[in-house]
């Protein structure tokens, strides 16, 4: 400490201004080769990510285009043979309560056909949509599909080592709990074990976006907040057979294009994936195959233009029309 | 190629053995749905947990005001305290298990409709959540009956847990079985709470019953004798109170706990695939 002090008085102003500005000019020198150096590396990151966005997105394009025969592959994933699902439902024709009481003593109301008779096979690989009008039955097709409702006759057999999945936004979730308590919940439900939810839980909070509002109770979030930890829940266990009910969609513009994408990463790895939508517009894009139930019946099942333009001839719809969905 | 891969059929159902073995693959997810539901009804409030003790502490005080201080049922005996807590807790954990299964299945109607499990999980959680809300009873208890009378825990005490899992087996039979008849006939759950409070007065929970049956006919006696809540409050009071043990109450508690487990869950299976159709 003491030897230094007394070399700074020998110093003459000039001599230390001119000290000085050598040192500044070293920074400034070494400040820019640093910029260049981190413009560099940012370009060069760009240039990856740009390369690998375009192969991405040049898979994704192979995978929503499958092979030239239209048919994703030619083995079964899930086979279907003459479901029928009937349902008596109580009825109110005579809501008058004298003759309610008397009404409470027969209730046998002619059932309601809600599935008639209907086979299909869906591929491995393959995304079918559902398209019909409300109460086509489309979504206890869904059910039954899903092994969750039993039809009263005709059988369903699903090939693979798991059964499908039918995502359900929050499907035992308890919105008095906190996100993370749901995940927990939501995974049991579907069937997953505690330590493998331990294991995805931190990919599940980062492919949702929640970040801290994880471990605020779920009642808080906002709809789409709620909707997005419902599908990273049900998305990060793998389903090799994914049942969409009406929420393919969920989320923001950025979550949907995020949710798409791991959709047709699931197709490409030989998923397969059964949705029912009333977004006609998008199951067109979406799909392999449209199905097309009306009145519990399947009407007809093909490519999804030619069934979505007789779905619509049908409804008296024109297509500039059901562009708006 | 297909055939290569295993076939799951969904539209036969499991047998019993393989039933079994889901079930207990899903006993964490029973567990959760049990901690969840407790967490989730004292969420909001101040207190939070503590409610779990405060509840059963405030219905005691109803009750040893109302038995104890206005009817005086037992004449100022301190002892009394103890018999009528130990009754009212052990019949309370009963009484809202009885309707828990069928509660719990309407209200997650929509877990059923869209996830696969052995639907037994929610009653189970349910019967789970009933028997951890009755073990923080155990803490009023002990403080009130401990001051009052020096029922504090002792050797007697080990009777407890023996106590608590026939108990835990019977609620479990009865809340399946309540559940097959609640769910397809509603009415029935209207019912079942003047039911449950004419039983509590019909079971030694608030005066020793044969003390007050001293001059009913004899049949009435040994019908009533038959209650299962009997025998099962009889080996809490051995447990709690240390009552002189009675061989009726260790095998009247064992054969109904095993006889309605097992009725309920063989019933219950048979009849869970219609579950969906009732609840949509």
């Amino acid at each position: 400490m003491t030897d230094e002090t007394p070399a700074a008085p020998r110093l003459t102003p000039e001599e230390r201004a001119a000290r000085v500005a050598a040192r500044q000019e070293a920074r400034r020198a070494e400040r820019a080769a640093r910029r260049e150096a981190e413009r560099a590396a940012r370009q060069q990151a760009a240039a990856e990510q740009r390369a690998a966005r375009q192969q991405a997105a040049a898979q994704e394009r192979a995978a929503a285009v499958p092979a030239a025969a239209g048919e994703p592959s030619s083995e079964p994933a899930i086979v279907a043979r003459n479901l029928t699902v009937k349902f008596r439902p109580f009825s109110e024709k005579r809501p008058s309560l004298r003759q309610h009481g008397l009404a409470a003593l027969r209730r046998h109301e002619t059932p309601v056909v809600a599935v008639d008779d209907v086979s299909l096979t869906v591929f491995r690989g393959e995304a079918l949509g559902i398209i019909g009008s409300n109460g086509a039955g489309k979504t206890t097709l869904l059910r039954v599909l899903a092994g969750t409702l039993p039809p009263d006759t005709g059988e369903v057999e699903v090939y693979g080592t798991q059964p499908p999945t039918m995502l359900s936004l929050g499907a035992g979730f308890n919105r008095k709990l906190s996100g993370r308590r749901n995940v927990y919940l939501g995974g049991m439900a579907a069937g997953l074990l505690k330590p493998q939810i331990d294991e995805m839980f931190d990919d599940i909070v980062a492919y949702s976006g929640l970040g801290d509002a994880i471990d605020r109770p779920a009642g808080t979030y906002s709809s789409g907040m709620f909707a997005r930890l419902a599908f990273a829940v049900a998305i990060r266990r793998d389903p090799q057979i994914l049942l969409l009910d009406e929420v393919f969609a969920v989320g923001d513009q950025a979550f949907k294009k995020k949710s798409a994408e791991t959709m047709q990463q699931l197709l490409a790895n030989a998923g397969t994936i059964v949705m029912v939508s009333h977004g006609l517009a998008r199951l067109r894009r979406f799909c392999h195959r449209l199905a097309w139930m009306d009145q519990g019946r399947l009407i007809a099942m093909g490519p999804p233009d030619e069934i979505a333009s007789r779905y619509l001839s049908f409804l008296g719809i024109s297509e500039e029309e059901a562009q708006e969905d | 190629m297909a055939n290569a891969s295993p076939v799951l059929s969904l539209s036969r159902r499991d047998g019993l053995g393989a039933y079994l073995v889901e079930l207990w693959r899903r006993r964490h997810f029973a567990w959760h749905l049990a901690i969840g539901g407790i967490r989730a009804r004292t969420s909001s409030t101040t207190l939070g947990l503590l409610w779990w003790m405060l509840d059963p502490l405030i219905l005691g005080g109803v009750f040893l005001l109302v038995f104890g201080v206005i009817l005086d049922v037992r004449r100022g005996d301190p002892a009394y305290i103890g018999f009528l807590l130990s009754g009212l807790f052990a019949f309370t954990y009963t009484r809202t298990t009885m309707m828990g299964g069928g509660n719990t299945l309407t209200a997650n109607a929509h877990l059923i409709a869209t996830q696969r499990f052995p639907r037994m999980v929610l009653p189970v959680a349910s019967v789970v959540e009933g028997a951890v809300a009755f073990s923080f009873s155990l803490v009023p208890f002990f403080l009130i009956a401990g001051f009052a009378h020096g029922d504090w825990p002792g050797p007697h005490t080990l009777v407890f847990l023996p106590a608590f899992v026939f108990h835990t087996l019977f609620n479990l039979g009865l809340s399946l079985l309540v559940a097959q008849l609640v769910i397809p006939f509603r009415d029935i759950g209207n019912v079942m709470g003047h039911l449950s409070r004419i039983w509590m007065y019909m079971s030694p929970v608030i005066y020793p019953l044969d003390e007050r049956l001293r001059n009913a006919p004899e049949a009435l006696v040994q019908i009533l004798q038959f209650n299962p809540m009997a025998a099962i409050l009889g080996l809490y009071r051995t447990a709690l109170l240390g009552y002189p043990s009675e061989a009726y109450h260790w095998w009247g508690s064992a054969a109904w706990a095993v006889g309605l487990a097992l009725l309920g869950a063989v019933t219950f299976r048979r009849m869970e695939h219609k579950l969906p159709r009732y609840l949509a």
